[in-house]
């Protein structure tokens, strides 16, 4: 079950709208802004997945871009 | 402090995250991250952007990967980058040499491996002459890799059929850069992102293909007020979302809007005089020659190129064109970035050369935020294949197959008899398949790539891949992949940090990257194999004691360092790169002659630090384009005419077909599709389609719809969304099951011989 630490770009002014939207999902945590930078950390809890999780960070309105900067937990087959 | 594991992992990946933003953020006390045994440096395995990674490995294994923060990529991955530890463990790695017998794979020994691919290819040889055998190589081979198999044919062999795929994605861009400006590889920086206001991104959708590059993009965006995004696209693609102004325009038409930009900025006096006086040449193309001409001749070829008659051949508005030019030369700096969108073309070299004129024009070039930057999509194509000489009419670091100075100097270099290095370029890569279905090339090995996918026109040249009397290796990581299924013998690679080597990226960056792990079962790095095989068959042609001299290497770093030697007084020269500083550096820039030279940041300017630029031209003030020795170190602003695409839309096939990337996958998704995640998230091929198109032809979201050129077809799902413009469809090309290159042109550009896949003419109909 991985974990990423990921920091998602978004357009000036915007971070209240992006907060509101990302304390929606269950498997986000988000641990600051600064910059019109969010530092998120996204867990793999199965169902939703990652990739799930990133595609609905991707499609909130007013954010530019997602980049994961650590994943841990990978355990392997 | 009592915490489970995960909450650890999570505290170490928002620490990781909030370091990269900026913002303060530490474990709480009394624990430590430990979220692996060791880590160790490398550098991501996809595109050329080439960003730092540190992986993480506990019990032998990959079990964390993170953005490396002292690297140009300060920490920041895309998403392909987080997933990179799935793709050492996928079930479908070769494990072991595979020969293929009435139609099956069998398992064989290396041995047996080895003396069969000697005995096939030295016999080829001694019947044929060496121009019956070949190598199609890679951009994301190492560089140490490219060089010994570069070696082993144009040196040991003395043939020049020998060529990779960035012949697919970079030639154009390398030979803009030499007709431009005498020498290949961008000048500039990723630095050059912090110093302009003013971007001009054309043919490039960084969003998805270049993420991270896109990220800096999107920073210097929101700290510069003044900052401006002109996004030049026939799709309204992720990274419109921050341009200032999309200029969509019919594809295929890019050249007249680079001209027309250029006929505002002379018309409005916009341009440097101070670069056309003393920096710069003017030439045109007359009896196939090229030949000079002056500033006003210039001035008066691009009369007609008015904004007016831009926007009738473009359909791009007249006011977009002029504020463009106005933006693109009035701004303190400048940096254009483009990819595919203008090398994969048949004016490919041209649409770069025009690119390079609007820099030189304004004096938009050599000082921090004003470059020409030409961005990559392999992680090596720079260094291993462009640098290092992978091409079939290149020999390493600047010199060329045809150039008898050249030739001796390498020669002499490599302790060859005079003569051995042939003086004919050998054949481009869909030349190179041509020749194979023809059984003129008898024996072809392939190493790193699957051009049975990612070639265009792709039937005639599988079947000439499945021939029977021909003989096919291909050393792959993965099996099956669209090309090993092909192969008569399949070579299992290891991959990424299972061996090291050095990639360069696509700002002159060198980076070293470490073996962290076993490969899986017998499978063996590339670079050994191909050590291994050159004793073999120099051996078998009788040349043992030349092989002995040749290839005498034990590792890559023996390779490196006979590497930095060939570069030594070149224009590249890495000789102050060594392998112990790499192991050290998050990067080094060439050239950097001398072990204490920090590598250069900028290219062609003695004032932001151009170590050899004294040594090219001595009496230079500052800016010296001392690649054109020939033209007085100046470079070229060439006259190129406007030309359409090899095969636009007609009344038959009516929409215009063009391909490329999506954020999840990465080219023939031989590595990401081996990513359940990834695979989950972009499962299936599609077809966007404009919303007005697909009303006009019946078609709606997500129904089956037959897309068919003159070279075959495909059923497909579409996507009816607002990206491409009207008459312009766009499909993925990462799909193995749905194989779009079956549709595309082969038709390629003159000078690079880069195949148009941008553009092909189609027609849609429900399925």
């Amino acid at each position: 079950m991985p974990v990423a630490g990921a920091v998602v770009d978004i357009q000036e002014g915007s971070s209240e709208a992006v907060l509101k939207s990302l304390a929606l999902i269950d498997n986000v945590s988000v641990y600051g802004v600064k910059n019109n930078r969010i530092v998120a950390v996204i867990e793999d809890a199965g169902m939703p997945g990652m990739e799930e999780t990133i595609t609905r960070i991707y499609a909130i309105e007013h954010v530019i871009g997602i980049y994961p900067v650590y994943a841990g937990g990978y355990e392997g087959p | 402090m009592d915490m489970t594991r995960r909450q650890l992992l999570k505290y170490t990946a928002a620490i990781a995250a909030a370091s990269a933003a900026g913002l303060d953020l530490v474990l709480p006390e009394g624990l430590t991250a430990a979220a692996a045994e060791r880590w160790v440096k490398a550098v991501c395995r996809y595109c050329g952007a080439g960003c730092g990674v540190y992986v993480g490995v506990t019990k032998g294994r990959v079990v964390a990967v993170q953005g490396d923060r002292d690297n140009w990529n300060k920490g920041l991955l895309c998403i392909k980058g987080y997933y990179l530890p799935p793709i050492l463990s996928a079930g479908d790695r070769a494990k072991y040499p595979l020969l293929k017998k009435g139609g099956s794979f069998n398992r064989i020994s290396w041995q047996e491996a080895l003396d069969l691919m000697t005995e096939k290819f030295a016999s080829s040889i001694r019947a044929h002459g060496p121009h019956s055998v070949a190598f199609y190589g890679s951009g994301q081979a190492y560089t140490e890799e490219s060089y010994v198999i570069n070696k082993l044919f144009k040196g040991g062999l003395g043939t020049n059929n020998i060529d990779g795929n960035p012949r697919l994605c970079m030639a154009s861009a390398a030979v803009g850069y030499v007709s431009t400006f005498g020498k290949d590889e961008p000048m500039g920086a990723y630095d050059d992102i912090n110093h302009a206001d003013c971007f001009f991104i054309i043919g490039s959708n960084m969003a998805e293909a270049h993420p991270v590059l896109f990220a800096l993009l999107n920073e210097r965006k929101q700290k510069g007020k003044d900052v401006r995004i002109i996004m030049a696209d026939p799709r309204k693609t992720l990274s419109a979302r921050i341009a200032d102004l999309h200029m969509s325009f019919t594809p295929g038409t890019d050249l007249e809007i680079l001209h027309a930009m250029a006929h505002v900025i002379i018309k409005e006096n916009l341009y440097s005089k101070e670069y056309v006086n003393n920096h710069l040449v003017f030439k045109t193309i007359k009896e196939d020659k090229p030949e000079k001409v002056s500033f006003e001749e210039y001035v008066k070829f691009l009369e007609d190129y008015t904004p007016e008659n831009a926007e009738r051949v473009t359909k791009c508005p007249k006011d977009e064109i002029i504020r463009a030019a106005q933006w693109f030369a009035r701004s303190k700096a400048t940096t254009s970035f483009w990819c595919m969108g203008l090398n994969q073309r048949t004016r490919g070299v041209w649409a770069n050369n025009l690119v390079h004129n609007l820099h030189l024009l304004t004096g938009q070039i050599c000082r921090p935020g004003a470059t020409t930057f030409s961005l990559t999509g392999q992680p090596n194509a720079c260094g291993g294949v462009r640098d290092g000489g992978l091409l079939s009419h290149l020999l390493p670091y600047g010199r060329l197959v045809t150039n008898e100075k050249d030739r001796e100097e390498m020669e002499k270099f490599w302790g060859l008899p005079q003569g051995r290095i042939h003086p004919k370029p050998g054949p481009t890569a869909v030349d190179m398949f041509r020749a194979f279905g023809k059984r003129e090339i008898k024996a072809l090995w392939i190493a790193c790539t699957n051009p049975g996918q990612s070639l265009p026109n792709l039937d005639p040249y599988r079947k000439g891949m499945e021939g029977k009397e021909t003989f096919l290796v291909v050393s792959e990581a993965y099996h099956p992949s669209k090309t090993s299924e092909l192969a008569d013998l399949v070579l299992p690679a290891a991959l990424w940090v299972e061996k090291d080597g050095t990639y360069g990226q696509s700002e002159r960056r060198y980076q070293y990257i470490e073996k962290a792990v076993d490969p899986p079962a017998e499978a063996r790095p590339d670079l050994m194999v191909m050590i291994d095989f050159a004793q073999r068959i120099m051996k078998a042609l009788g040349r043992e004691d030349e092989a002995r001299r040749l290839f005498a290497f034990k590792n890559s770093e023996d390779v490196w360092n006979e590497i930095r030697q060939c570069s030594r007084g070149t224009a590249y020269d890495f000789m102050g790169m060594t392998r112990a500083r790499l192991k050290k550096a998050h990067g080094i820039q060439w050239p950097c002659p001398t072990e204490d030279h920090p590598g250069t940041m900028r290219r062609y300017t003695a004032r932001h630090g151009d170590p050899l630029l004294k040594k090219f031209d001595p009496q230079a003030i500052d800016v010296s384009f001392y690649g054109a020795k020939a033209d007085g170190n100046r470079a070229t602003v060439w006259l190129r005419p406007y030309k359409g695409p090899a095969e636009p839309a007609d009344a038959e096939y009516p929409f215009v077909l063009s391909t490329g990337r999506q954020l999840e996958h990465w080219h023939t998704g031989t590595m990401t599709f081996s990513v359940p995640e990834l695979k989950r998230a972009a499962p299936s091929a599609y077809v966007e389609i404009n919303t007005a198109d697909a009303r006009k032809i019946g078609i709606k979201h997500r129904d089956k719809v037959k897309i068919t050129s003159r070279r075959g077809s495909i059923v497909i799902e579409a996507k009816v969304v607002d990206v491409p413009r009207d008459g312009m469809v766009y499909v993925p090309f990462h799909y193995p099951d749905k194989l779009i290159n079956l549709l595309t042109t082969d038709a390629y550009d003159a000078l690079s011989r880069q195949p148009e896949f941008k553009i092909c003419a189609v027609r849609i109909e429900k399925a």
